[in-house]
């Protein structure tokens, strides 16, 4: 029985830990400042678009974005400015990161609703072709009594 | 950037009043039911329709992450089919794809078989469907893990740009006596 419990534990460890601490290093590509179009899509409404720098820092498996919360565009303004944006830490292999948690962005105001919140609660962040990071993000955005989900998503290159 | 307008006023809550006068109670109870239907179904019945560019095969990047793993990316073609408010979106398991790397380096989804069938139905209007169930995926191979299954129970697509789909699906993958919460991206175009 315990034979079986150590064996069955040292399972788990190698699964658990075989990704985090054998996996070679994020690209050095991701590092940078990433220009292109985001998308901030609710669900029942139109899409948002507007044009945004994302600035990406990365070290061994970890990628920092800065900038993934909606900021201040011509369709959203935003209070972001006057507040410290949260940044958002993934970690991840070669040409993807990823990240799970919850970060909440400062409130932003749309046509209708003065106060809209937005939580991120999922990533991507990916390395594709030769010069190309998409970015996806999931969350909700609550404001007004009501609740959508919400996916922010950026392509762009350096 | 794209032009397109944004117009993100939030919808009031639908709100049904009713007048009931006193003595006709029966009469009211009925017309109350006739006015609750109404209000229920019209919310459903006149929501416009997904927009037709969702249709159609989109060919971009995918990104499988299993957390505390390192997450895996690949080049995908999901097919998406239209009608009314419904989208059907194919190939969103792993292995329904081409075995190729983003980045043109090593194979990264080993699978033993096709899994053209595993589909979902979303549904919704304009440029958003939105997905939630269950939908198990054939069991497919990762690094330290041989048979690893995974399990969506929502997704959500939406058109992101003219010419850019966004599907993003959460659930859980099982394998390895572990299980790992999964959250997959696709960004593509046409």
């Amino acid at each position: 029985m315990r034979a079986s419990a150590l064996v069955a534990g040292l399972v788990l460890s190698s699964c658990a830990t075989q990704s985090s601490s054998s996996a070679p290093p994020l690209e050095t590509e991701f590092g940078g400042t990433w220009t292109g179009a985001a998308s901030f899509a609710l669900a029942g409404k139109f899409a948002v678009y507007y044009s945004v720098p994302v600035v990406i820092a990365v070290s061994g498996n970890t990628v920092s974005d800065e900038n993934i919360c909606p900021m201040d565009t011509r369709y959203l303004t935003t209070k972001s400015d006057r507040l410290l944006p949260p940044s958002l830490k993934a970690t991840g292999s070669g040409a993807a990161a990823a990240w799970g948690g919850s970060l909440e962005c400062p409130t932003v105001e749309l046509i209708g609703c003065d106060a809209v919140a937005v939580t991120y609660t999922n990533a991507t962040l990916t390395l594709s072709g030769i010069n190309r990071l998409t970015v996806v993000a999931l969350g909700k955005a609550r404001g007004c009594n009501t609740s959508y989900p919400v996916i922010l998503t950026f392509v762009g290159a350096k | 950037m794209a032009t397109r307008s944004g117009q993100c006023a939030l919808e009031e809550p639908l709100g049904c009043r009713l007048y009931q006068p006193e003595g006709f109670m029966r009469l009211a109870i009925l017309v109350a039911c006739l006015l609750l239907w109404s209000c229920a179904s019209s919310t459903s019945v006149s929501a416009p329709p997904l927009e037709g560019d969702l249709a159609g095969t989109w060919t971009g990047t995918a990104t499988l992450a299993l957390a505390g793993r390192s997450p895996i990316p690949y080049s995908a073609r999901l097919p998406v089919a239209v009608s009314g408010n419904t989208a059907r979106v194919a190939s969103i398991c792993p292995g329904t794809v081409e075995n190729a790397s983003v980045r043109g380096s090593a194979v990264r989804l080993p699978t033993e078989s096709a899994h053209i069938l595993s589909y979902l139905n979303a549904t919704g209007s304009g440029a958003f469907a939105s997905w939630s169930g269950i939908l198990e995926c054939p069991k497919f191979q990762v690094r330290g893990c041989d048979v690893l299954t995974v399990t969506y129970t929502n997704a959500t697509v939406a058109l992101t740009d003219k010419n850019q789909v966004t599907v993003v699906a959460t659930g859980n993958a099982e394998g390895c006596s572990i299980a790992y919460p999964v959250f997959f991206t696709f960004v593509g175009a046409k």
